[in-house]
């Protein structure tokens, strides 16, 4: 298990060399320099090709890629072209921003899902079991930019004309004014959580009720029935501990996507996540800012994997490596 | 939450999320396989019986056929109704756009008999966009677009997804370590900014390159997936029983686990066409779909916030509801097709 | 529409400066005085953060619009467009050979940490402009000057000297109405390493009337009342800039109070704010303007003025500028904007539409119509690619228009093309393009210089020229030359007219439109329009002293 462990280490730490090798030389070879006349046609060529020698942004992608690696193995993510300053201050002040809207959203969608695929499992065919799954089928079929501007048009908007002028959800942002209480946030925080969650929900819920009808079938369910338990307590009880597991697993795989924020549902509610910050970075061609970004969530990714394939192989003992 | 990559979290942009449920609870299911899961094998010389057989469970699953119906109106409305149409999609009326819906004129019709009869006409049923081109036309052919790029990029993710996947778990050891590693990484990749960065190479996004840039960045589900299938299978009973039997590897693979390990596939491409649909809508929402005269349901909903504003919400409720409509029947097309094929549910 | 882009683009002066101006009236019309309330925080919304609140830095307009509240100006323009001393202490004198321009500084004026604001301040924020290897991006143009050290000279503490080594008639107007930095601050930074100095993020010393306190990266930046400020402290005790990214929630914003003020309202959006109750709003002319810019080499397609001539017979201009911008836009013949002393509607050539005509003059250009309805000359196609920025919906609209116009109308086969901005203008700059859907920002002081004059044609005569069209033309040189010595404005306006007469005639660029913005005020007072209800405003570095002048109600 110990070498099963570190192989799976080794070959984690060369594949994030490799994705950052194949990163660097995407964003490097993505047309359109990141300095360019075009914002200002009165700045001087000469400058600008100062500037970009000055960052070695004239040599070949492969012959710049060492001194990237050398400094990210040094802790330093570089400086933002378009905000000049440290990249990892800018992780440091938008990342919670993005945890926080999409980890709730996580949840409640997880809440919400959980439940209702386990009932509508219970109920196979049941027109209860029907009815959840085509409404939560809608919520997977709608664009999530419109679904976005719904939201707002409704929440913060007509709700304030029903209820005249007494209650609506914000416009924009995290908090209002000066108020930065946690209260403030949960007022702030309705629409784009509701907004993400609805999209989720469908999914959640429908592989809740096939992982829930799986272990159903199973024999040692049927054998329980067969003692003569009661519905309620093997459905709960017994199904109910196997079947939330393979959620759990699909939970954890999802966890680095919390950190690179949702770009349409931060534009639409002027959330100061990861996902505006990351895509302006992109059309920017700040590099940094982009491959900060891209290899924080490659990390995750390859860490959350890893851990995924370490557990099984811990609990399950026929998994042999 | 939930997606896949950054920086643009494809879930979001669409409904991927379900395909992945999908492929992880395969996966998983796969990685503790019970005996009795051996029941899925289809006995050679069967398939018929078997295919038959999940047809008619499909049927009695009422919401899934009309789903089906739906989405096969839809289908040969777009592919045929724009032939007849010819140029109506691109002809603009610029001084006169946002012509209303559902304005209906008298209009006087001299039948062969040379009888006259005055009937309600309209030029423009569902009303005129903002340079005036009719929008019933540009909604069809948009739905053309869409379709095709869910379809064909659906294609792309089966030939990539599926070989890669299908040897990665054929072979298994190195091999499979290889492509599976490859395959963690095309996950992390930045979908944006390889839009972009084809975007502005290419000089903007055509049809073709948005169907290859989609397909060749989201594929990896249905590579799991093929995976995990052939993982499974090729240790099942009949499988051995072919090898001890000499047949090649060519044979085993297209012969016995091929046909055997397609259910899970069918599905998860099925529900993955709508996924497809929805991110090309998003990326129209974002800038970078197709570009005029083209349209597409993504490039029409473009700046749909300003047509909110404006009031002109027809041009906004009528590619939404062709893109919800359309992505929800091929979900519950998805989801029937599932029910209908593993019987384990039963 | 591509979402969510900073807008990088300004407006800027023809010769670089990040221009001026404004044109709010002093507060206090008709001669009723309005109660003034003390207190209280604007909230002002910009659509995207600010990158920098360095004004030498600045390249993008949230942060222009950031800056504009914190640092004072030398010069500002009035409501008129006419230029008014701020820091400055009455009108620059010049010299009798023009060469020579002399500014008082007022006494008495303070920075935030108490020390006055001097001569050297002054100076030396020109020095840090014109200096060559200050690394920005925000365009200062000093060339005028002799030297950009030894050009500008410290006379006393209230007195700055300037010498030109030629007259140069905009000099006021160009490089004498941006912002005036704190020496002892920017002075020190060594102007290579500008880019990343830590007051980009946090000015310490400024002196415009609000000082900066603190920011939120992403969410808001917020300033307070500068009590020393120079023109009386400002009524409003602070200001804030909420971060609105969505153009539906920011227009929502000022109809609901939750914003008082929003300086651009989106286009679609305008008929609604208008309507709405309590809001104020007004309507702008933006000082720039859109056009297509040919390639005029003789070798390319537009190189031809029969071909250009033909291209502006054939379209309607009006209705396609109105269409396209859904009549926020001014449809344009020349490059001065209507809010321009300098404009006159008789001096600009106007192309009505009339298809026969354009029609024959392809066919004198040897341009005739082939089997598929397409020109062709000499067995090549009348084809082209039609340049526009993507995600810009206004020109996307216009240049789906045109080439669908002169397809169907003139047989010319023009795919608009919408194109990165990163590289939009890489084929243009290198020569290499037929045309383009441009944009540019204007001076009230028009200089064409850099844009028309043949010593700044890109790539053969200038490495960084930005005069794109490759036009040649003597008289249009002589002219432009003429323009920029003449200080008499009736015999500028002259020289000014005889450019756009020369233009018009050769379509050497295809004149569009220019913008009409509108912005809302909720709950803000002491705001006063010029005539007829139009803020000739615009609304980047604005005549900051009226700030002082606002309050709420």
């Amino acid at each position: 298990m110990t070498s099963y462990i570190a192989r799976r280490v080794l070959i984690g730490v060369l594949l994030l060399l490799f994705m950052s090798v194949i990163f660097f030389a995407l964003t490097r070879l993505t047309p359109g320099p990141p300095f360019t006349q075009g914002e200002n046609p009165r700045t001087h060529q000469e400058l600008i090709d100062k500037r970009i020698h000055a960052l070695g942004l004239d040599r070949p992608w492969y012959e710049q890629y060492p001194a990237y690696l050398n400094a990210l193995l040094h802790g330093s993510l570089g400086d933002s072209y378009q905000y000049k300053k440290p990249v990892s201050t800018l992780l440091v002040e938008r990342v919670p921003n993005s945890v926080i809207l999409l980890g709730t959203s996580l949840l409640i969608s997880l809440g919400i899902a959980i439940p209702l695929g386990i009932f509508a499992a219970t109920r196979q065919y049941s027109k209860v079991d029907m009815a959840t799954s085509v409404i939560s089928y809608v919520g997977i079929s709608v664009p999530s930019f419109v679904l976005g501007i719904f939201l707002l048009i409704f929440g913060a908007i007509y709700l304030r004309k029903l209820t005249g002028n007494t209650f609506a959800f914000p416009l924009f942002g995290m908090h209002r004014g000066d108020d930065q209480s946690f209260l403030d946030l949960v007022v702030h925080m309705v629409l784009p959580v509701t907004s993400l969650a609805i999209l989720t929900i469908a999914g959640f819920s429908r592989f809740m009720r096939s992982s829930m009808l799986e272990v159903l079938h199973q024999d040692y369910i049927r054998t329980a029935r067969a003692k003569g338990l009661s519905g309620r307590v093997v459905n709960y009880k017994h199904a109910l501990r196997n079947a939330i597991l393979p959620i759990i697993t699909l939970v954890a795989l999802q966890i680095p996507q919390l950190v690179s924020g949702a770009i349409i549902t931060e534009g639409i509610f002027s959330w100061p996540g990861m996902g505006l910050l990351a895509f302006q970075a992109t059309v920017d061609r700040d590099y940094p800012v982009i491959l900060a970004v891209v290899m924080l969530v490659a990390f995750l990714t390859v860490l959350f994997n890893l851990l995924a394939d370490v557990s099984y192989a811990v609990v399950d003992p026929r998994i042999r490596y | 939450m939930a997606e896949k990559e950054t920086p643009v979290p494809r879930s979001l942009l669409g409904g991927d999320t379900y395909t992945k449920a999908v492929a992880a609870e395969q996966e998983l299911r796969m990685a503790h396989a019970d005996e009795d899961l051996v029941t899925t094998e289809i006995p050679e010389g069967a398939e018929l019986g078997f295919w038959k057989l999940a047809g008619l469970r499909f049927l009695r699953h009422r919401v899934a056929t009309v789903s089906l119906a739906v989405l096969a109106t839809i289908a040969v409305l777009a592919i045929f109704v724009p032939i007849l149409q010819g140029n109506l999609y691109r002809d603009q009326d610029y001084r006169n756009g946002y012509g209303q819906p559902f304005l209906f004129h008298a209009r006087q019709l001299t039948l062969p008999a040379g009888i006259a009869v005055t009937v309600p006409w309209t030029d423009h049923l569902l009303g005129t966009d903002d340079l005036g081109r009719d929008e019933l036309a540009r909604l069809i052919r948009g739905g053309r677009v869409s379709l095709e790029v869910g379809l064909l990029a659906m294609l792309g993710y089966l030939i990539i997804g599926g070989s890669l996947g299908a040897i990665a778990g054929y072979y298994r050891g190195f091999l499979d370590n290889l492509l599976m590693r490859f395959t963690d990484m095309i996950i992390a990749m930045p979908f944006i900014l390889v839009v972009v960065a084809v975007t502005a190479a290419l000089g903007g996004v055509t049809l073709q390159t948005l169907i290859l840039v989609i397909a060749f960045t989201g594929w990896y589900e249905i590579g799991r997936l093929m995976r995990a299938q052939f993982l499974f299978l090729r240790e099942s009973e009949f499988v051995q029983a072919a090898r001890a039997l000499g047949a090649s590897d060519f044979r085993i693979i297209f012969r016995h686990i091929l046909p055997n390990s397609l259910t899970p596939i069918i599905v998860s491409a099925t529900l993955g066409v709508s996924g497809i649909i929805l991110l090309e809508a998003a990326l129209g929402f974002l800038g970078y779909s197709i570009p005029y005269p083209e349209p597409s349901w993504g490039n029409m909903l473009q700046g749909f916030e300003d047509k909110l504003l404006r009031d002109q919400n027809y041009l906004v409720v009528f590619p939404s509801l062709a893109l919800v409509t359309t992505a929800l029947c091929i979900n519950l097309v998805g989801d029937g097709i599932r029910d209908a094929l593993d019987p384990r549910q039963r | 529409m591509r979402r969510w882009f900073v807008n990088r683009r300004l407006s800027l002066g023809a010769s670089g400066l990040a221009v001026a101006g404004l044109v709010l009236a002093a507060c206090g019309t008709g001669g009723t005085s309005t109660t003034v309330k003390e207190g209280g925080t604007m909230t002002y919304a910009l659509d995207a953060d600010a990158q920098t609140m360095n004004p030498f830095e600045v390249s993008d307009v949230p942060s222009q619009r950031a800056y504009q509240f914190i640092f004072p100006n030398l010069y500002q323009f009035d409501k008129n467009l006419a230029v008014t001393p701020d820091l400055a202490d009455g009108m620059p004198q010049i010299s009798a050979d023009k060469k020579t321009w002399t500014v008082k500084i007022r006494k008495g004026a303070k920075w935030s940490d108490g020390t006055a604001i001097t001569a050297t301040d002054v100076a030396t924020t020109a020095w840090i402009q014109a200096s060559s290897s200050l690394d920005t991006d925000a365009g200062f143009d000093w060339s005028p000057l002799t030297d950009p050290v030894k050009g500008v000279t410290v006379k006393d503490e209230n007195t700055v000297v300037y010498t030109l080594t030629d007259v140069f008639a905009p000099f006021l107007a160009v490089n004498l109405t941006g912002f005036i930095a704190p020496a002892a601050v920017y002075g020190k930074i060594d102007p290579t390493k500008m880019r990343t100095d830590p007051s980009n993020d946090h000015p310490t010393v400024t002196g415009g009337p609000f000082n900066f306190d603190k920011r939120i990266t992403g969410q808001e930046i917020d300033l307070v009342a500068n009590p020393s400020y120079y023109n009386g402290k400002p009524h409003i005790a602070k200001v804030v800039l909420k971060v609105i990214t969505d153009t539906t929630a920011a227009a929502q914003a000022v109809i609901n109070g939750d914003v008082n003020w929003n300086p651009e309202i989106t286009a679609a959006a305008v008929s609604k704010v208008k309507a709405a109750q309590g809001v104020t709003s007004y309507t702008y002319p933006d000082l720039g303007y859109y056009d297509i810019r040919f390639n005029d080499r003789p070798s390319h397609l537009f190189g031809d003025v029969n071909v250009r001539r033909a291209f502006a017979y054939a379209l309607d201009k009006d209705s396609i500028v109105k269409a396209a911008t859904d009549g926020n836009g001014t449809p344009l013949n020349g490059d001065i904007v209507p809010a321009m002393i300098y404009y006159d509607a008789n001096a600009v050539v106007k192309y009505k539409q009339d298809i026969p005509k354009a029609k024959s003059l392809m066919d004198t250009a040897g341009w005739t119509v082939g089997s598929d309805g397409i020109r062709e000359k000499g067995g090549k196609k009348f084809s082209a690619k039609f340049y526009v920025r993507a995600g810009k919906a206004q020109r996307e609209k216009a240049v789906q228009i045109m080439s669908e116009e002169l397809r169907k109308n003139l047989g010319m086969d023009l795919q608009p093309t919408p194109t990165d901005f990163k590289v939009f203008y890489k084929p243009i700059q290198a020569g290499d393009y037929d045309l383009a859907f441009a944009g540019f920002g204007i001076n009230p002081d028009p200089d064409d210089y850099l844009i028309f004059h043949s010593s700044q044609i890109r790539p053969e005569n200038n490495k960084s020229g930005e005069n794109w069209t490759g036009y040649v033309n003597p008289d249009l040189d002589a002219a432009i030359l003429a323009s920029r010595k003449e200080t008499n404005l009736e015999a500028r306006k002259k020289l000014v007219n005889k450019i756009e007469k020369i233009l018009g005639d050769n379509v050497v660029v295809y004149f569009m439109w220019a913008d009409n913005l509108s912005m809302g005020f909720n709950k803000v007072q002491g705001v006063v329009p010029g005539k007829g209800d139009a803020l000739n405003y615009i609304d980047k570095n604005l005549n900051n002293s009226e700030f002082a002048k606002f309050s709420l109600t």
